[in-house]
């Protein structure tokens, strides 16, 4: 099933095009959003979560076409998002922000909601911090406290952009965990800037740059796209794109490599690096 | 330390309410100084019951409190869901201040305002304070901006909602700058029609939903402005002190009201 229908979608913000005909179907699991800084994936994510509308062409959100007032309040319904900038307002506790957001999600049973939002804070290991007020939580705390209430009301579609900022390494373990099995039976739409997060627990990745889908496939192989292309050396080559150097003091380089260099097998970060910094044409994978 | 135990058929007993009160009393009195027969009368107790005294436990301690500015808008026949909505814009420090600070300058400005001005500005009055309501808590402003953008809540009737912790906070601060600077409390007459239809929206917005409501009621006070203007030929009679008492009125009244519903509910205070 389809749960995202983009056809041809554009978004500028003043003159400057920030998506650029974007067409793109995703249905259960992980799709990860990869991409620099200022690729349009914020934009992509808001326009996922009906907060913006497209300029030009189609989106269509759980089977429902996303610039019909009437089916924007259905989708809403049954989705769950985690915007890049996180505000809380001060005077909340924990419960009370993840309550208040129920209610807006048209929850008006108390007993009922106030298991819900229980259920949410346990899923994101809150539970303890419940009562405290919202400026005291610590940053990754502040990050599950998003996440938490994204999942109210077990929504089909999950929009989450940069879910793992500011948490720590074990934070970012643990989230992968609650996201590979909210995704199981889920559309789940993450971006992110962090490659491992995409090789870890996204089967689908979606590479977005300057506003266009650079690449749409399985992490394996966006890493092929720079077989051949890496290789290890004592000196730095001065053709190489980027060269750094590794835990065993050789440099790893990237870029087309001179005659008679050893060849390494490239990672999925070094594949990302060759797409975003060339021009090449859409690589489109998906199986 | 006691030596004595009550065996299991007693236990059973207590558990399953078959004892009398003298003797219930007793066997309670001797299970808070003994935890063997604590621990002994856990296999009768009512594991469903248990649950559901528990549950309700942990949902005294996480309900949000009620403040009594949240216990008057249910008594004014807010639901409680919709009052939480209205009072947690509050705890939205910076974009409730902002409204508070659009509105009161709009009221300050509305009192200096004439000439032919005064037609289009007095025209839109009432509904000022709404636009600067929904400017104060939209992007930049209000934190939670984006989560509730995304969220199925009627925008429009979020905003009448966010209205009542502002606009009474706001007339309340303009008469007491009025202490300090002369002529500034005369502004808050200028919000009584704003918050008399903000008043009567609500009301209005549970019997034909919430466009017909806001619709309905501009047009019903653009009307009183063209016919302000026509009987007496300035739109300031749509300010004149009638409506303004008016206004007073049916404010006051939904306070009374509140009040009154209040105290039967007992739980105001």
């Amino acid at each position: 099933m389809t749960d995202i229908g983009l056809t041809e979608v554009s978004k500028s913000y003043g003159r400057r095009r920030v998506l650029n005909r974007v067409t793109l179907d995703v249905g259960t699991g992980v799709l990860g959003l990869l991409g620099p800084n200022g690729a349009g994936k914020t934009t992509l994510m808001r326009v996922l979560a009906t907060v913006a509308q497209a300029d030009a062409g189609r989106v269509e959100l759980l089977g429902r076409d996303a610039r019909d007032p009437l089916a924007q309040v259905a989708i809403r319904r049954r989705l769950g998002y985690v915007p890049q900038e996180t505000g809380f307002p001060r005077g909340f506790t924990a419960f009370e922000y993840v309550d208040y957001v129920a209610i807006l999600k048209e929850m008006t049973d108390r007993r009922t909601r106030h298991d819900e939002v229980r259920r949410v804070l346990e899923t994101m290991g809150l539970t303890t911090h419940a009562r405290r007020r919202v400026w005291r939580l610590s940053g990754g705390m502040k990050r599950r406290l998003m996440i938490a209430q994204a999942l109210l009301s077990d929504p089909r579609l999950l929009i989450l952009d940069e879910p793992t900022a500011g948490l720590d390494p074990e934070q970012r373990l643990r989230l992968r965990d609650t996201i590979s099995t909210l995704a199981e039976n889920r559309c789940v739409v993450v971006s992110t800037h962090q490659t491992e997060d995409v090789a870890a627990f996204c089967p689908r990745l979606v590479v977005l740059h300057e506003g266009s889908i650079r690449f749409d496939g399985n992490p394996q192989q966006l890493a092929a796209a720079a077989a051949g292309r890496v290789w290890r050396s004592e000196q730095r080559d001065p053709g190489a794109r980027l060269a750094w150097r590794t835990s065993d003091g050789r440099l790893r380089q990237v870029g087309s490599p001179p005659p008679g260099a050893t060849l390494v097998e490239p990672s999925i970060e070094d594949g990302y690096l060759l797409l975003v910094g060339s021009s090449e044409p859409v690589v489109k994978a998906t199986a | 330390m006691t030596v004595w135990h009550a065996d299991d058929a007693l236990l059973a007993a207590y558990a399953g309410g078959g004892l009398d009160q003298a003797r219930a009393a007793s066997v309670e009195q001797h299970l808070t100084g003994c935890a063997s027969c604590r621990a002994a009368i856990a296999p009768h107790a009512d594991a469903a019951l248990i649950a559901r005294a528990w549950a309700g436990t942990v949902d005294r301690l996480d309900r949000p409190r009620t403040s009594p500015f949240e216990r008057l808008l249910i008594a004014l026949g807010l639901s409680p869901s919709a009052a939480r909505l209205a009072t947690g814009a509050s705890a939205a420090r910076r974009a409730w201040v902002a409204g508070c600070v659009l509105v009161a300058g709009f009221a300050i400005a509305a009192r200096e305002m004439d000439g032919p001005m005064a037609l289009w500005f007095l025209t839109v009055a009432p509904l000022a304070p709404l636009t600067g309501v929904a400017l104060a808590y939209g992007p930049g402003v209000f934190s939670m901006h984006e989560v509730v953008a995304a969220a199925p809540y009627p925008r429009l009737r979020l905003v009448l909602l966010r209205c009542l912790p502002v606009l009474p906070m706001t007339v309340l601060l303009l008469v007491v700058g009025g202490l300090v600077l002369p002529g500034t409390a005369g502004a808050a007459l200028w919000l009584l029609p704003g918050l008399a239809l903000a008043a009567l929206g609500l009301v209005a917005e549970r019997l034909v939903g919430v466009q017909t409501a806001i619709g309905g009621l501009a047009a019903l006070w653009m009307g009183g402005v063209a016919s302000a203007r026509i009987t007496t030929g300035s739109v300031l009679g749509a300010f004149s002190p009638t409506v303004q008492l008016l206004s007073s009125a049916i404010v006051l009244g939904a306070v009374c009201l509140a009040l009154v519903g209040a105290r039967r509910t007992r739980s105001f205070w």
